[in-house]
């Protein structure tokens, strides 16, 4: 099944990928970077895009299976909740912006705000990520395999982040933490159900819960003043 | 002899280290951060839309009988659209957040709208099933922080709505205190059980007006084109911020002035950020007008909306509608004078009148609470009558004033219908000043 | 607030047509007017300036311009006019010994007019309406060139006047414009010290202070890459701009990020532009496009000179 771009505009592209079946495969051709194509889609079917997309590819995803063979613009995948999305090339800003379950795997590098404000889910970046990767982290978990940039995990709650290649300088109360065996194995199969492959050594990083209650306390404040 | 102590023994004041200053210096000297509270700002005087009265009718224009005669009311958001948002009367019930509210709050007010056939809207922190349950016309609100948010939410909404802010403390992010972050309302806002929440001032998927554009576009694909999409913002730059909220695309715009209500707000956003709400009105009005989008674009007018005569000089002023936010809550009980809830009052060291104290989340009257026992001092179905009944004034008084002015419908009410009492709101809102018949300084 | 976007070719080309290609995919981040900087080979024997008249009498004003050129001692010849009700367009050419600087005070002495640029390479096309628009009536299209940038905007602030639309020419340092997207919130600060030392503004614009500071720098000796580093320490606020001068294209972004910038490059280009659809316009799909980082300043020669 072929769903050409250059013949619809984005509502009716998006009004066929609504109306598929679990068991539909089809290819979209010709995104040529085009916003908001795929978005909201709640039936497991395969969507399949050949070429470029613009912003918030799948966008509120509830349970399709998405491929992107190219880049992606903008908050890719925001506030998904189920389904997956796999981008073979790179991402712009913002991808993974509040997601809540699902996955997201990006073959590629990462512009700034990778994984922002994520409350769930999983999203994995082969590549490196640029500033601000994992700011205000609720939940879930942000696996980045190449280098992370400055400003990781900034004002983290409860999700965690993997970091396997260099780390940048951590965001305001960004911890490195210990990782157990079970962790580390549990990683890797992970990145290999990805096709992602495995780094030599992992970084994790958590919350220091320094700034959970702002009582103005000396500390706190040294942490912010740093800003 | 003393010399700050004049003739009858009464004390000076310093109208700059006044005792209150003085009493914020010394809290601050102990507590080492800023100051907060709920409710509203405290500040003194400035213009308000108290400052501006109406001109009825008398022989130079034709009165309709007050209580006989009729005025239409009706008010659609998105007419063009396959699922336009319909209101008996230009009155809304504004964003206010399951965690920052109760509950049984959200429900009062559900129930009281649906019998008006007006609109609620949901807040920080998502939708509740029971609220859109008991409200048969609901908003959903998109904010920064993205709390609860699911496709679920915004496909059983009937219109959306893009926070940008709040006039009670615009350029920043919502803000919920640690005793209101109960087991429910952390685990629909996924973070832990009693932490200081601080919302982020910022969206996190877009990030200028060209990106709110492209996002715009991406709500309504994912909502299939069917329900308007509004834009709420604080009042700042009112003209630069409505003409560029207008041009990305949104059905309508709700500006909040600095009169605006919250439950939780640092001191210093309440007092000193954004403009009084009459001015901001006006400055919207203008934006839209500059774009040929006035009375297209939909235009909310928010923030220290109390009653009837507000609403309808808000919409002299310009406005298709009005929020009203804190005046429901105060209907539903809000500061009430009950004399089973004075030693709850007395608890937070106030009194009934003079609470402001929504961000401790112990309110006596069971709205700005997670706490069971004080919840269970908001009876829903006596709230959600009191708060129609106030709505019901509003409307008699609002359409009092139409018919008195000779109007068959209350958006027939515009600026020619006021005058100013004051230098000040005269200029800020470009009214006439009474008596002079012009706005001052502004050439013959 | 806007979509910006840039070309760099290889080899003398049709740089119009691809700046118009870019600009028509970014019209959905800003309409409300369109400029176009396209460089062309440096003269060795005069200046190209880009002239603007608005609420005129257009037979009167030509004839005023002629005669406060003739003051000045300047030789002009107009090469190029667009006329519409009391407002048009111009382009002369003027000796390339005349100094921009007095030459911009003689033209904008006359009432309604505005010097849009000056230069031995650029030229600067600006007007309402989107780029097709602005293509259709100047005919942007046919220009050829060596590099150039496209400015879309969606005006956040101030009214939407062709005078106060982006390219920036940086008065009045000749061949130097700058295309903006995002907001310099201490732009007040460093127009004041710029205007103490002499400089003039025609616009309440950030981004016109942006094009004045940037090309004081490049004045005073710093070559572009460091005017640009030197940017990002004293500008506060948002931005991604565009430099252009004769010699090529340069950009920088601030450290939020939170103005894209994408580039591609092919044999025959090297384009640049806020989003990926942009660039599709002008090179092949499947072309490997990446993103500028953070805090980051780069420059992209010319790889043809005169």
């Amino acid at each position: 099944m072929e769903i050409n771009c250059d013949e619809l505009t984005v509502t009716e592209v998006n009004r066929a990928l609504r109306a598929l079946k679990a068991s539909d495969r089809v290819n979209v051709i010709h995104p040529r970077g085009r916003d908001n194509l795929g978005v909201a889609l709640r039936t497991p079917a395969a969507v399949h895009f050949k070429g470029s997309v613009g912003a918030y590819c799948g966008g509120m995803n509830n349970g399709a299976s998405i491929t992107i063979e190219g880049n992606a613009g903008n908050g890719l995948g925001e506030n998904s909740e189920a389904g997956s999305i796999v981008v073979t090339g790179s991402v712009s800003t913002c991808a993974g912006a509040s997601m809540r379950g699902g996955t997201i795997t990006v073959m590629g590098d990462a512009g700034n705000r990778l994984g922002i404000s994520m409350k769930g889910g999983t999203l994995i970046l082969a590549g490196d990520a640029g500033p601000m990767a994992g700011f205000m982290i609720q939940a879930g978990s942000l696996i980045i395999r190449g280098d992370a940039g400055r400003g990781l995990g900034d004002s983290m709650y409860e999700g965690e982040i993997y970091v396997g290649g260099c780390l940048g300088e951590l965001g305001n109360d960004a911890v490195l933490t210990e990782m157990d065996e079970g962790e580390r194995e549990a990683l890797a199969a992970s990145l290999t159900a990805a096709g992602v492959a495995r780094a030599a050594d992992w970084k994790k990083i958590v919350a220091g819960r320094q700034l959970w209650h702002f009582r103005g306390t000396h500390e706190e404040l040294a942490i912010w003043m740093k800003l | 002899m003393d010399e700050t102590v004049n003739g009858h023994g009464e004390h000076l004041q310093s109208p700059i280290w006044s005792t209150s200053v003085i009493n914020d210096i010394q809290v601050k000297a102990g507590l080492g951060t800023y100051r907060m509270h709920g409710f509203s700002t405290l500040r003194d005087r400035f213009p308000t839309l108290n400052d501006l009265v109406f001109l009825p009718a008398v022989l130079s224009r034709f009165p309709l009988e007050g209580y006989r005669e009729r005025c239409e009311t009706e008010t659609v958001i998105g007419e063009d659209l396959p699922r336009p948002l319909r209101l008996s009367v230009p009155i809304m019930i504004s964003g206010m957040s399951f965690g920052a509210l109760s509950k049984t709050a959200k429900v009062a007010l559900g129930k009281a709208a649906t019998k008006l056939g007006i609109s609620t809207t949901t807040g920080d922190g998502g939708m509740l099933v029971e609220e859109r349950a008991a409200s048969e016309k609901m908003i959903y609100q998109i904010l920064a922080s993205r709390y609860g948010h699911t496709l679920d939410m915004m496909l059983s909404a009937d219109a959306i709505e893009i926070c940008v802010s709040q006039g009670a403390k615009p350029g920043t992010g919502g803000v919920l205190f640690g005793a209101k972050i109960s087991e429910t309302v952390a685990s629909m806002r996924t973070l832990p059980v009693g932490i200081d929440q601080r919302g982020p001032a910022r969206h996190p998927d877009w990030m200028t007006a060209p990106d709110l554009k492209v996002k715009i576009e991406e709500i309504r694909e994912v909502t299939d084109r069917q329900v308007p999409v509004l834009i709420k913002m604080g009042a700042s730059r009112v003209f630069d911020d409505v003409r560029i909220a207008a041009k990305v695309g949104a059905d309508a715009i709700a500006v909040d002035g600095m009169e605006g209500g919250t439950g939780a707000s640092p001191e210093i956003l309440l007092d000193h950020t954004g403009i009084p709400t009459l001015a901001a009105i006006v400055q919207a009005r203008e934006a839209l007008e500059e774009l040929g989008l006035f009375g297209k674009t939909k235009l909310i007018a928010a923030g220290g909306i109390r009653n009837g005569v507000d609403a309808a000089k808000a919409l002299a002023l310009g406005a298709d509608a009005v929020y009203l936010g804190t005046s429901v809550l105060i209907a539903l009980g809000c500061n009430a004078p009950r004399s089973e809830w004075a030693d709850n009052y007395a608890a937070l060291g106030t009194s009934a009148g003079h609470c402001y104290h929504c961000h401790t989340g112990l309110c006596p009257a069971g709205i700005a609470t997670q706490d069971p026992e004080l919840e269970a001092h908001l009876d829903v179905e006596e709230g959600a009558d009191r708060v129609y009944n106030f709505l019901s004034s509003m409307v008699l008084e609002m359409t009092m004033l139409a018919k008195a002015c000779g109007k068959g419908d209350v958006h027939s009410l515009d600026t020619s219908d006021l005058r100013a009492l004051s230098l000040d709101a005269s200029l800020m809102a470009k009214i006439p000043l009474a008596g002079l018949d012009r706005v001052p300084f502004q050439g013959s | 607030m806007c979509g910006l976007a840039g070309i760099v070719l290889k080899q003398p080309g049709d740089v119009g047509q691809a700046l118009v290609a870019m600009g028509t995919a970014l019209v959905h981040r800003g309409g409300d007017s369109t400029g176009f900087a396209i460089y062309d080979e440096v003269s060795a024997d005069h200046l190209t300036v880009s002239l603007h008249a608005v609420g005129v009498d257009t037979a009167a004003t030509r004839v005023e311009v002629d005669a406060v050129l003739a003051a000045a001692g300047i030789r002009g010849e107009l090469m190029e006019s667009l006329d519409r009700d009391a407002e048009f367009f111009a382009r002369y050419r003027v000796s390339v010994d005349a100094d921009p600087a007095t030459l911009t005070r003689y033209l904008e002495s006359v009432p309604g007019v505005t010097v849009h640029a000056v230069g031995r390479a650029l030229t600067v096309i600006k007007d309402l309406g989107s780029a097709a628009q602005v293509d259709q009536v100047h005919r942007v299209g046919g220009r050829r060139g060596r590099h150039g940038t496209v400015h879309c905007r969606l005006a956040t602030q101030g009214t939407v006047d062709v005078d106060a639309s982006h390219p920036f020419w940086a008065r009045p340092f000749p061949d130097v414009s700058v295309v903006h997207h995002g907001h310099i919130t201490n732009s007040e600060r460093l127009r004041r010290l710029l205007c103490a030392r002499g400089f003039t503004f025609r616009t309440d614009n950030d981004s016109e202070t942006l094009a004045v500071y940037l090309a004081d720098r490049l004045d005073q000796g710093e070559d572009l890459e460091v005017a640009m580093a030197a940017s990002l320490r004293d500008l506060d606020g948002i931005f991604t701009y565009l430099l252009a001068t004769a010699d090529g294209v340069g950009v920088a972004r601030d450290r939020w990020g939170a103005c894209p910038l994408v580039v591609a490059e092919t044999d025959t280009m090297i384009a640049f532009g806020s989003e990926e659809y942009a660039l599709l316009t002008v090179v092949p799909e499947g072309t490997r496009v990446r993103s500028i980082g953070e805090e980051a300043v780069l420059v992209w020669k010319s790889t043809v000179t005169s």
